[in-house]
């Protein structure tokens, strides 16, 4: 069973989409792996994703074999901002999502053991990028919100736990994106 | 802030001309003062400028999460012991450096002769080209790093050289070496040397109100204004601190007493060709400010009064 969703890493200032898949299927029971050049706080969002779903009140399939891909896999990736993403892929292969293809989203967000959302660096250039891909739909963090939302032509949803961002896939129409006045800011 | 007149109008005639400053004077002067002044009288950021500062502090891990876009110029100041990682940026995934988190601010070294001179080095490239170019093995990136530079430093190892009240214990020989720790190319691309000398306990008291940051500001955007003016034709050059040399003759002209009065001066101060095309440019700014087409000899005596380093120690 397999699960995509997009994310967005940081490269110098700028940031590009990553494309975060999630397998699910037989093998060495427990077996966790996190591929495509992931550094140390990457891997660790294994540690950070199990908990988290586990205090959540959700599945994790401890009985089967999960592989996690950082596409592109050639570039090297870091921090903490894969963990949403990742543990969404881990809902969506357990069918929480009804099958829904999550194209028109980016995520990103640190997860607390209890499966709250933390917050992220280059939340503003990642919705830069996701204008640029035509994804109309970013979700980030509470706290990166407003600098996010900063940035015209998309949907910028603010979100606080695992909980709710999994309510935002399955009903959306039950969320308001985040509106700032830039112009206003700046005074 | 009290007191401080000359240095807070050489202040202003830096930030209307987007020219680098050295403050020299004793400790507790008011110089670390004086630098946190020059973002409120720097015109304001526009959204772009705005949104390209958020977006380098976001990368850094920077951000005041509660406005959500810097609204005001960066002001930076690392203290002396920084790395040159620390200042250009840098890591196994290159992160920004001090240099790119003033981007479109100010960065301010004090104690300039403390820094390494390594460290100092790695100026270069983002003082001139506004950018930093860092290569790994596997990939090069690029940070923005345009700020206008603000340095610090007192005028001998004691600190007290020229002061009236207290001595100085420090032999020529120490003072010499104190001030050629500064890199001549770093000295090269500050335009502007200002004495800032302990302030007289019978300003501190005064009565006489300082005058507030918006109005300096608004003389500050006027004179920045007529330089864009000026440049409009050229490529890449929105203040007079940018002019190439080729370019100052078009754009600096002087009157006949004018180039006497330079050449008096340049020959009686002992005073390289650099310092002049920097008297010149500085000139061209205070004129600027005074709201005048040409440059007449009243500016040129004041752009000259900012050579202090190469008057006091160089001469």
């Amino acid at each position: 069973m397999l699960f995509k969703t997009f994310s967005a890493a940081v490269y110098g200032i700028d940031a590009y989409l990553v494309e975060v898949e999630v397998d699910i299927g037989p093998g060495q029971p427990g077996n966790f792996n996190v591929v495509g050049l992931a550094d140390i706080a990457v891997k660790e969002s294994r540690e950070r994703t199990k908990a988290a779903l586990k205090n959540c009140g959700f599945d994790f399939p401890g009985h089967l074999a999960v592989t996690v891909n950082l596409a592109p896999a050639d570039m090297r990736k870091e921090g903490s901002a894969f963990d949403l993403p990742v543990a969404l892929g881990l809902l969506g292969c357990q069918g929480t999502f009804f099958g829904k293809v999550l194209d028109e989203y980016v995520f990103l967000g640190e997860l607390s053991l209890d499966g709250s959302v933390r917050s992220v660096r280059g939340a503003l250039s990642a919705a830069l990028a996701a204008r640029e891909r035509g994804i109309k739909n970013v979700v980030v963090p509470e706290a990166n919100a407003r600098e996010a939302a900063v940035v015209e032509g998309i949907r910028v949803f603010s979100v606080k736990s695992l909980p709710k961002a999994a309510d935002l896939i399955n009903s959306p129409e039950s969320f308001a994106p985040v509106s700032v006045d830039s112009r206003q800011m700046l005074s | 802030m009290r007191g401080q007149q000359s240095a807070k109008r050489a202040l202003e005639v830096a930030c209307a001309g987007g020219h680098n400053i050295l403050f020299i004077g004793p400790p507790g002067a008011g110089k670390t003062m004086l630098a946190k002044r020059i973002p409120t009288i720097l015109p304001p950021m526009s959204l772009d400028e705005a949104i390209e500062t958020t977006r380098i502090h976001s990368v850094a891990g920077v951000l005041d999460d509660s406005r959500g876009l810097v609204a005001t110029r960066p002001y930076r100041s690392p203290h002396h012991t920084i790395s040159d990682a620390g200042l250009i940026g840098g890591g196994a995934i290159p992160r920004p450096g001090e240099v790119s988190l003033g981007h479109n601010g100010v960065l301010f070294l004090d104690e300039l002769p403390e820094f390494q001179r390594n460290v100092l080095e790695v100026l270069r490239q983002p003082l001139e080209d506004g950018i930093v170019c860092i290569a790994r093995a596997a990939l090069s990136v690029s940070f923005p790093a345009r700020f206008m530079l603000a340095a610090a430093m007192n005028p001998c190892p004691c600190g007290f050289f020229g002061d009236p009240t207290r001595d100085c214990h420090c032999t020529p020989m120490q003072i010499q070496r104190y001030v050629s720790k500064i890199s001549g190319p770093l000295l090269d691309r500050i335009d502007i040397h200002i004495e800032v000398p302990a302030v007289k306990y019978k300003e501190l008291r005064g009565t006489t109100e300082a005058e507030p940051s918006a109005s300096v500001r608004q003389r500050v955007m006027d004179a920045r204004r007529l330089q864009l003016d000026r440049y409009a034709a050229e490529k890449k050059i929105y203040a007079n601190a940018q002019i190439m040399p080729k370019l100052l003759r078009k754009h600096c002209g002087i009157s006949a007493d004018g180039e006497k009065l330079l050449e008096t001066a340049i020959q009686k101060l002992g005073l390289s060709a650099r310092a002049h095309d920097r008297i010149l440019k500085v000139a061209r700014t205070i004129a600027d400010l005074d709201g005048i087409p040409d440059i007449q000899p009243r500016q040129l005596s004041e752009a000259i009064q900012y050579r202090t380093l190469d008057r006091t120690y160089w001469a």
